[in-house]
């Protein structure tokens, strides 16, 4: 540490033209985007946009639908399973409710169905990499509710659909917006350090297109905090977990039930059939995807594994074509490259800057406004700052919040972030920081109804199978708003939960099969997909280019 | 330590090189990689010891020495750069059994934590734990106000932690410090930070309706009506 | 007005915790006779027993550290002075101070190995509370300032043995010390001699085995109350918990109970100072002594 160069020479030029232009900008409020203007910035400039990046989908439930390339990969793939090879005589694992995913969402829903009486011993929860290894640790900046007095659940609302261009389902805005309150009580008795005041009331803050200050936040580790604390009680409650044990295909039994899961031992390969009464999907999202080859926010696992499982079946998709790309994410130095800039940074006032010193947007407009007015300012106006790497950005004006809000402000609100720069000789309270947007959010997914229940194309929830936190589709529309996924993984996990916990008493499940695998492979000989592609991938390949080239498999 | 000397013959691309010794073996990894690229660079696909890759999870913990320099360093793989003659192993678990508690029925005071690790009074005051810490906490001074009580100024000195291990795979006392530093955070933000009144007040006014209304309507009101109310919003500053 | 003599002082855990009282009007009193008792502003657990294999470099980090904390603060402060109540800190931090001053290889040894801090040099000196009142403010000093006297109450000092033992450590004669005994008739109580004023109270076995505690506390409780105590005084927060919890788990096996105080509760009743005694504290002193200033 300390020895690490910062900021390279060439960078300084334009970085003296943001300390110039500060003490004016501090009184400017750059005006409001038009509803004309930002649908023309989000056609022109908004990756979801470009028609190269998408393609409509040749199979399944959502046939004809356009999504991005890498999303209709994955789906028009063949099972990772050959069902002829698989025996489900034997049961390694029979439970009442089988939650596949350990984060935000999965930690949520075993908790409330343990609340609602389900005894820990009938739950298991399968996870890919370690119990808590998801996106929700990832989550810096806030978790909205509307417990202020100038606040409301009417006007969360609001915002919510507006954020979504009007195209979530309305009661699950409903829903989330309600069980906020109900969720932040939950948190407070668990024992969840949010930032307080003297008198015990939340510190709340603005995030993206919110009309009130709502996001409450434990510094900027907010998601890790919320997450540890859930599996400290997960852990409390004795519910069994399975590690490094991803599902890869859903089971079904002879009456059109979904029946558990097949999971794979990543350490020694071996499968294991677990039977259900009941699946919870709270497989998150699809970062390591890559989508147009943009750098992610994501944790390693994030590969849309539940989206997968779940069309196979008949789940009906929703928004899939919508990417949210987060308008800020490094983009210098290398080594942190799509890492989480958080939207508090812009929160608390520091604004985004080109390189010649000069606001280009208001900094708490929508992410995809946001995120395209960046791309636009960079590869349109080319008003970027491009890296040694070839990386281009615009800068977000940090220092400007220990102007505003006092020295001291960023270590102590922004501790992560300002650990994360200086790591590599950025001051971050001194310097701004270098953005661009990155893959971030799957704003779509799985369609649930309030229950919690997954869908098919004609809204009949598909029996036995739940969904809960970023695999779910129609709570957030076209784009969620910063602080509504910590929200969403604790409304939907506990609505997941609860229902998962209803549904047992009186499920009982038929003969096993794999029927379903054998029909899609069916499907895609008819639609005449051929590909050498199977799904769900698991785990990206990082590997580097000569070790790619020369590996061979020598069968251990 | 035995390093594998064997030189190749393959030519390098033309990028700055560095050398790294993982786990013993020798590898020529371009400069400026963080380990945990290094290490993907050079062949490995990580199942353990890959979490975020951002510095929240704690997952990559890993452990380093140089030549000639008696001294053992620590880091996260996913935000530390290699450097040349780094000679490195990683940790991806540390084994440590997380007691079974009721926070409901446990009491916020230095007794509690001290009757569930019983070994937090086996500190010496080494101070290994705080050299080891890759989020620059103040380790054993957070282990200290804990065993005289201050659970409120230890929560806020730990706040960082992302339990990734290091400091109780070193610590001569065998404390597991994560776990302890969990309850106590749980206790402090239960217990002791107040309650907040705005939160309570409005959760009354939900569970009484004071909002039904409002939404039903609103729910089914339909993107026309939502668009007009959405830009007609009032901001607040 | 003449300043107060500051002196650095060094809590400990058991004060912190269990043995609030005992700082208090520890505190108190130091200000009415004249020093200031100022806390470090960061030290550690003493590390309590004193490891008895001196080789052993790493029982003899945290006191040092505690050292090297008080070195810090002396340039500070102006003053090399470090003071502490509980029998046990005072007992380590002597023991390793007078160690390290007069080992200068084991010194080395230790600085090199705790190279995350400055070097301890050994200037710092451990006093007990008690050195200080007699030595530096003496005894008749403190009986001019008396404003109740203690009207002859019979007390009964109980030293413990870390506070005196071994010779070199100790604040006084290893098998018949009179420091707080004097002190107690300089402030008019009369002094009771007893036979186990110096008897260990069984220490940690507390945890362990309350048995061992219980029997000691009988014997010494009932020694003093033998030759007529009425209220026993104690230098040490955990003596004075494992007293109480001896003479709880006795029941009647004791003749009847005796009260237990810090001296520094006496000193504090004795010139008045009672805002900083504790209310059920200062109640039972009244009724046993007598109330009036």
């Amino acid at each position: 540490m300390g020895e690490y160069p910062g900021y390279p020479e060439e960078f300084w030029e334009s970085i003296e033209k943001v300390e110039e232009t500060r003490e004016r900008r501090l009184k400017e409020v750059y005006r409001r985007i038009t509803p004309e203007e930002k649908e023309e910035l989000l056609r022109k400039w908004h990756p979801d946009y470009r028609p190269e990046g998408k393609r409509k989908l040749r199979i399944g439930p959502n046939k004809g639908d356009s999504v991005p390339n890498e999303v209709a990969d994955l789906l028009e793939a063949h099972a990772l399973i050959n069902p002829d090879e698989i025996s489900l005589e034997e049961v390694d694992y029979d439970v009442d409710i089988l939650i596949i995913g350990g984060g935000g969402a999965g930690a949520s829903a075993a908790l409330w169905a343990n609340y609602s009486g389900v005894p820990a011993d009938r739950i298991l929860i399968a996870t890919k990499l370690r119990f808590g290894d998801a996106n929700t640790k990832m989550a810096q900046g806030g978790i909205q509710a509307a417990d202020r007095p100038n606040d409301s659940p009417v006007l969360h609302f609001i915002d919510v659909i507006g954020g979504g261009h009007f195209a979530n389902k309305p009661e699950l805005v409903r829903a989330l917006v309600e069980d906020a309150l109900r969720i932040i009580k939950w948190h407070e008795e668990l024992g969840v350090m949010y930032d307080k005041d003297e008198e015990g009331n939340f510190i709340e803050l603005s995030g993206g297109g919110t009309c009130r200050k709502r996001l409450h936040a434990a510094k900027d580790y907010t998601g890790l905090e919320i997450m540890r604390v859930l599996m400290d009680e997960v852990l409390n409650k004795e519910i069994p977990i399975l590690e490094f044990s991803p599902a890869v295909e859903l089971l079904m039994d002879d009456k059109g039930q979904v029946a558990g899961a097949v999971l794979v031992n990543l350490e020694t390969k071996e499968y294991l059939v677990v039977r259900a009464k009941a699946t919870i999907l709270a497989t998150g999202g699809f970062g390591r995807l890559h989508i147009q080859g943009f750098p992610t926010t994501n944790h390693y696992g994030a590969t849309m594994d539940g989206v997968v499982m779940a069309y196979r079946i008949g789940a009906h998709l929703v928004d899939m074509d919508s990417v949210q790309y987060h308008p800020t994410g490094a983009a210098y130095p290398e080594q942190i490259v799509g890492q989480l800039v958080t939207e508090k940074v812009r929160g608390l006032g520091a604004q985004l800057v080109n390189a010649e010193g000069e606001q280009f947007i208001y900094p708490l407009e929508p992410r995809d406004v946001v995120a395209s007015a960046i791309i636009r300012e960079c590869y349109g106006r080319n008003k970027g700052i491009i890296t040694p790497t070839g990386m281009r950005g615009v800068w977000l004006d940090s220092p400007m919040i220990e102007i505003i809000h006092g020295e001291g402000t960023i270590k102590r609100y922004l501790a992560a972030m300002y650990r994360q720069f200086k790591r590599f000789g950025i001051d971050i309270t001194k310097e701004p920081i270098l953005v661009f947007p990155t893959l971030h959010y799957m704003n779509g997914g799985v369609e649930i109804n309030v229950y919690a229940q997954a869908l098919y194309p004609n809204g009949d929830p598909i029996p036995g199978l739940f969904a809960a936190g970023e695999v779910t589709g129609g709570v957030h529309g076209k784009n969620r708003l910063m602080g509504n996924s910590l929200l969403d993984v604790n409304v939907f996990g506990r609505r997941a939960g609860i229902s998962a916990a209803r549904h047992v008493k009186h499920a009982s499940i038929g003969k096993l099969t794999l029927n379903h695998v054998k029909r899609w492979e069916e499907m895609l000989k008819k639609e005449g997909i051929k590909t050498d592609r199977r799904a769900p991938i698991l785990l990206p390949d990082y590997r580097g280019p000569r070790v790619l080239s020369r590996a061979i498999n020598i069968g251990i | 330590m035995r390093m594998s000397q064997a030189k190749t013959t393959v030519k390098q691309p033309k990028m700055k090189m560095v050398t790294i010794y993982v786990m013993g073996k020798k590898y020529e990894v371009p400069e400026g990689l963080t380990i945990l690229k290094a290490l993907e660079y050079v062949g490995y696909r990580l199942i353990r010891g890959v979490g975020c890759r951002a510095g929240f999870c704690g997952a990559c913990a890993t452990v380093y020495r140089f030549k000639d320099d008696y001294k053992l360093y620590t880091g996260l793989a996913c935000q530390t750069t290699v450097k040349d003659g780094m000679y490195l192993v990683m940790i991806p678990f540390v084994p440590a059994k997380k007691p079974v508690y009721d926070i409901e029925k446990l009491k916020p005071d230095a007794s509690t934590v001290i009757s569930i690790f019983p070994e937090l009074t086996r500190c010496v005051a080494c101070n290994t734990c705080t050299k080891s810490c890759p989020q620059e906490i103040q380790v054993m001074d957070a282990v200290q106000e804990i065993l005289r009580g201050n659970l409120e100024k230890a929560a806020h000195m730990v706040f960082d932690c992302i339990a990734c291990g290091i400091c109780s795979m070193r610590c001569p006392a065998e404390i597991v410090h994560y776990h302890v530093f969990q309850l106590v955070r749980r206790l402090y933000g239960k217990y002791i930070a107040k309650k907040s009144k705005h939160l309570e007040d409005k959760l009354k006014a939900l569970e009484e309706g004071a909002f039904k209304e409002e939404l039903d309507k609103l729910v089914t009101a339909g993107p026309s009506v939502w668009k007009r109310l959405y830009e007609s919003r009032e901001i607040e500053k | 007005m003449k300043k107060m003599r500051k002196i650095m002082y060094y809590p400990g855990c058991t004060i912190k915790t269990y043995g609030q009282r005992y700082e208090k009007t520890a505190i108190a009193v130091a200000k009415a006779l004249g020093f200031e008792l100022i806390e470090l502003p960061r030290w550690n657990c003493c590390g309590v027993v004193y490891g008895l294999s001196e080789d052993s470099v790493f029982h003899h980090i945290a006191p040092t550290r505690n050292l090297i904390r008080a070195q810090e603060f002396s340039r500070e402060l102006g003053t090399n002075d470090l003071t502490t109540l509980c029998s046990m800190c005072y007992h380590v931090l002597k023991r390793v101070n007078d160690y390290l001053r007069s080992n200068p290889e084991a010194l080395e040894k230790l600085n090199k190995f705790m190279d995350d801090e400055e070097d301890y040099e050994g200037g710092i000196n451990v006093v007990h509370y008690l050195t200080i009142l007699r030595d530096d403010i003496g005894f008749d000093k403190i009986s001019e300032k008396v404003r109740r006297r203690l009207n002859g109450a019979k007390v009964a000092c109980y030293y413990g043995c870390m506070l005196v033992k071994p010779r070199e450590t100790g604040i006084d004669d290893p098998e018949d010390p009179l420091i707080m005994d004097e002190l107690m008739e300089s402030l008019g109580a009369e002094a009771i001699d007893y036979p186990f004023k110096t008897e260990c109270c069984g220490a940690y076995h507390i945890v362990s085995d309350k048995e061992i505690v219980k029997k000691r506390a009988v014997k010494i409780i009932k020694a003093a109350l033998d030759r007529g105590a009425e209220i026993i005084a104690t230098t040490c927060p955990l003596c004075h918990y494992n007293l109480e919890k001896g003479m709880e788990m006795a029941g009647k096996e004791l003749r009847r109970k005796v009260l237990l105080v810090y001296f520094t509760e006496l000193l504090a009743f004795a010139l008045g100072l009672d805002d900083s005694l504790e209310k059920n504290v200062l109640k039972e002193l009244k009724r046993l002594i007598g109330g009036e200033k």
